[in-house]
C-alpha cells in the first residue's frame, strides 16, 4: 500500500477496482462506529456483529454505484442501517437496547465534581429508565445523536429518513424523553 | 428543562457500549472466501485479463473438480465454516438419495465419545430416533435422524423427518458446497446470536468435496430445505420439509447433550 497513509478518496477508487487490503483499511476506520450503529438498533452485541459484517460486504458489491466525492460514511452506516434494521425484524429476540452504567463511574460517584461535569446518580439513573421507556424510533434518534454524536447525515441513515427530518425526529425524541421523565418546557 | 441535552451529553460519559469486535477480521475472510464469484464483478480490465490467464491455466490442468457439473456459473458465493452456498445459473439435476449415507449407527453417547465437538441436541424435537457417525470430515461428521411423524412430515430427498448433520467447519473449510438454482430461496440470518443461512425452496445440490484432500466429489445428492448454523467451531445442518419459523425453532433449541 506504500508508506505514506491514503486518502479515503484513494482507498475507496482502490478497493471498488477490487483491492481487497484498500476495503480493509476503510472497514477498519469504520468499524467501530458501524458497529455501534447496528447495535443501537439491534440492542445485540452479536446481532450487531453479523449486521455490521453483512453491511461491509455488501458495501463493497455496491461500491461501484458510490458516488466519487459523496461523504462515504453516511453512505456505508445507510447500508449497514438497512441491515441491523432488517435483523431485527426477522430476528426472534427482539429485545429492546439495554444501557448499562460503567461500574467505574459509579465508584466515582462518591466524589463530588468541582464543575459539576458529572450527572449526579440519580438524575443519570432516571435519565437512563426515561431513555429505556422510549418508542424505538425516539430512543434511535437519542442514541444517535447524543451518545453515538453522529452528524446528521449519519443520524438520517441509521433512522432510515431524509437528512431533512433529523431534526424533527430529534426534536419529538426530546419531547417525548422530557414526559417520561416527568418535566416539561417553560 | 433547558438541562436535558446537556445532561444527555453528559450521559455518554457513563454508558457502556459494547467493545467493538475485529469486524475487519471476518469481512476479509469472508471476502477471501467468496473471492471467485465476487472478483469478477469488480475487477479492472488488466486484473480481469489476469485473472482470466491464470483461471485457464487451472482450468487445463484439471485442478477444478469440486462441483461436477462445471456447467453451473456460480453467481454469487456466501459461506459459513464448512460450506459454501453458491447462487448458480441453472437449476441442478444430482440424483435424490434412495439411501442417506451417514455412516454407522451409534448411540448418542457413544458419537459424543468419537467426534472431536459436544454434540448438539436440539430440545424442541427430543433426542433423534437413530444417531450415526461417519469420518469422512476431520473430526467426524454426526447425524441425528428423526422419523417421520410429530410435525416432521417425510423428506422428499432424505426418507425421514428431519436430518440434523453436524461437523467441525473449523477442521473442514471447503468440505461442503450447496449449489443453489435460479427457484431456490438463500437468506441469511443470525439465530440467537448466531450467523445462519436458510436455503428454501426449489431443491438444491448438496456437493461433499474429496475428504482426503484431491479434487473431486464423494457424495452429492438433492437436498430440500435446510437451515445451516454455525455454532461456534461446529457446523450445523438442519434439513426437512419445514418452514424457516419451524426451522429456527429447532435450531434456537439446539443444546450440548448431556452426553457430550
Amino acid at each position: 500500500m506504500g508508506d505514506r497513509p491514503l486518502s479515503e478518496g484513494r482507498l475507496i477508487v482502490r478497493a471498488r477496482d477490487g483491492d481487497q487490503r484498500a476495503y480493509r483499511e476503510l472497514v477498519e476506520q469504520n468499524q467501530t462506529i458501524a458497529f455501534r450503529v447496528a447495535w443501537a438498533i439491534t440492542g445485540s452485541a452479536a446481532d450487531a456483529e453479523d449486521a455490521a459484517q453483512d453491511g461491509f460486504l455488501k458495501a463493497f458489491g455496491a461500491l461501484p454505484r458510490f458516488r466519487d466525492g459523496a461523504p462515504f460514511r453516511p453512505w456505508l452506516l445507510r447500508i449497514v442501517a438497512n441491515e441491523a434494521h432488517n435483523r431485527r425484524a426477522s430476528t426472534e429476540r427482539r429485545g429492546r437496547l439495554a444501557l448499562r452504567v460503567a461500574e467505574e463511574r459509579r465508584a466515582d460517584d462518591a466524589v463530588p465534581s468541582p464543575e459539576a461535569a458529572l450527572l449526579d446518580s440519580e438524575r443519570r439513573d432516571r435519565l437512563l429508565a426515561a431513555v429505556s421507556r422510549l418508542g424505538d424510533r425516539d430512543r434511535l434518534a437519542i442514541v444517535c445523536r447524543y451518545l453515538l454524536e453522529l452528524s446528521e447525515a449519519e443520524m438520517a441513515a441509521a433512522m432510515r429518513c431524509r437528512p431533512g427530518t433529523v431534526k424533527s425526529r430529534l426534536a419529538r425524541a426530546l419531547a417525548h424523553l422530557r414526559r417520561e421523565i416527568g418535566e416539561t418546557d417553560g | 428543562m433547558v438541562d436535558l441535552e446537556r445532561d444527555l451529553q453528559l450521559l455518554r460519559r457513563d454508558v457502556v457500549v459494547p467493545d467493538t469486535p475485529d469486524i475487519a477480521d471476518e469481512v476479509a475472510r469472508r471476502m477471501a472466501a467468496r473471492a471467485p464469484a465476487a472478483k469478477r464483478a469488480r475487477l479492472s480490465p488488466r486484473a480481469a485479463l489476469a485473472l482470466a490467464v491464470l483461471a485457464a491455466l487451472v482450468l487445463a490442468a484439471g485442478a477444478v473438480a469440486a462441483i461436477p457439473d462445471a456447467r453451473h456459473a456460480v453467481l454469487r458465493a456466501l459461506g459459513l465454516e464448512g460450506v459454501t452456498v453458491e447462487r448458480v445459473a441453472t437449476q441442478p439435476h444430482a440424483p435424490v438419495a434412495h439411501t442417506l449415507r451417514i455412516g454407522q449407527p451409534v448411540s448418542l453417547e457413544r458419537a459424543a465419545r468419537e467426534v472431536s465437538f459436544r454434540p448438539l441436541v436440539p430440545r424442541a424435537v427430543g433426542n433423534p430416533d437413530r444417531v450415526a457417525v461417519s469420518f469422512e470430515a476431520a473430526g467426524g461428521e454426526l447425524s441425528l435422524v428423526y422419523a417421520p411423524g410429530r410435525g416432521l412430515p417425510r423428506s422428499r430427498f432424505t426418507g425421514v423427518g428431519l436430518l440434523v448433520g453436524e461437523l467441525r467447519g473449523d477442521l473442514n473449510p471447503d468440505l461442503l458446497k450447496k449449489a443453489v438454482g435460479p427457484g431456490g430461496r438463500i437468506r441469511t440470518l443470525a439465530i440467537r446470536g448466531h450467523r445462519a443461512i436458510w436455503i428454501a425452496g426449489a431443491p438444491h445440490e448438496l456437493f461433499y468435496a474429496n475428504a482426503h484432500g484431491g479434487a473431486g466429489v464423494t457424495k452429492a445428492r438433492l437436498a430440500g430445505n435446510v437451515l445451516l448454523v454455525q455454532r461456534g467451531n461446529v457446523l450445523v445442518r438442519i434439513e426437512g420439509e419445514m418452514k424457516l419459523k419451524e426451522a429456527r425453532r429447532i435450531a434456537g433449541s439446539l443444546r450440548p447433550s448431556a452426553s457430550g
